[in-house]
């Protein structure tokens, strides 16, 4: 689930734009076209270093480079469902155990990174 | 317990932690153990030496934990890695979790846990050999 940086609004991994207020919410490697959470430091695709870079919009691109972003931002693979997922994953964890509080215990992180979590 | 001929690199700006987290490893058996003193270090030493367990400070001169975390798993997703560290913050703990951090360890710790630890990420590799 990509949460909307703008209104908050939780979309699911196959969307681009967020479905309450139409902002962009993924940003599009400007190397490999690999459509990254917002926010991402690096690229998941070609592991650029993204912290600089604004997201870029398909159309606005060379036509190779616009087909290339296209394709890539046309569907998510198994394997980017499955890091998706598994960040999800690991935010329900951390939920689960944090409850409400802020800071947790060496008990909290034991369950986080142990063999349950698994 | 992972194997004894583990390779480890201890990063971490105090020399105090460094030396109290080799002591503990030797005790436990480890004696292939290199350090660094800051995440720039680490992180060379992490090329030059391909360890096969890091432990990791976060809050470090010229490349913090994060950075490092993400350069290792960008090169080397299965190269095991133990965050020592004194934020519990979770927002904090999320972050290396996503990033692939395999523990987090709170400061100040005990020879214990550091024992325990190591018993439970050498129990997932024998998992994950299994599997």
């Amino acid at each position: 689930m990509n949460s909307c940086k703008h209104c908050g609004t939780p979309n699911s991994p196959q969307r681009h734009y967020c479905k309450n207020c139409g902002r962009r919410i993924v940003a599009f490697c400007s190397q490999c076209g690999f459509a990254n959470e917002m926010g991402t430091l690096f690229c998941g695709g070609c592991g650029l270093k993204l912290v600089d870079s604004e997201p870029r919009d398909a159309a606005s691109q060379t036509p190779k480079a616009a087909s290339v972003m296209q394709e890539s931002a046309s569907s998510l693979s198994t394997e980017e469902l499955s890091q998706l997922e598994k960040i999800n994953k690991h935010r329900r964890q951390t939920l689960d155990v944090a409850g409400s509080r802020q800071n947790l215990e060496q008990e909290d992180l034991d369950k986080l990174f142990g063999k349950e979590s698994k | 317990m992972l194997p004894h001929e583990t390779k480890v690199l201890l990063i971490d700006d105090s020399m105090h932690v460094r030396l109290l987290v080799r002591t503990i490893l030797k005790k436990l058996g480890f004696s292939a153990i290199v350090e660094a003193s800051d995440g720039e270090e680490g992180w060379r030493l992490f090329q030059e030496e391909s360890p096969n367990l890091i432990f990791l400070d976060q809050i470090m001169p010229r490349m913090n934990g994060v950075q490092v975390l993400m350069k290792i798993r960008e090169e080397n997703p299965d190269t095991r890695v133990i965050i020592l560290s004194s934020l519990s913050s979770a927002e904090k703990i999320l972050q290396v979790k996503e990033i692939g951090a395999n523990h987090y360890i709170l400061k100040p710790f005990t020879r214990e846990k550091i024992s325990d630890v190591l018993s439970e990420l050498g129990w997932q590799m024998h998992e994950e050999a299994r599997s």
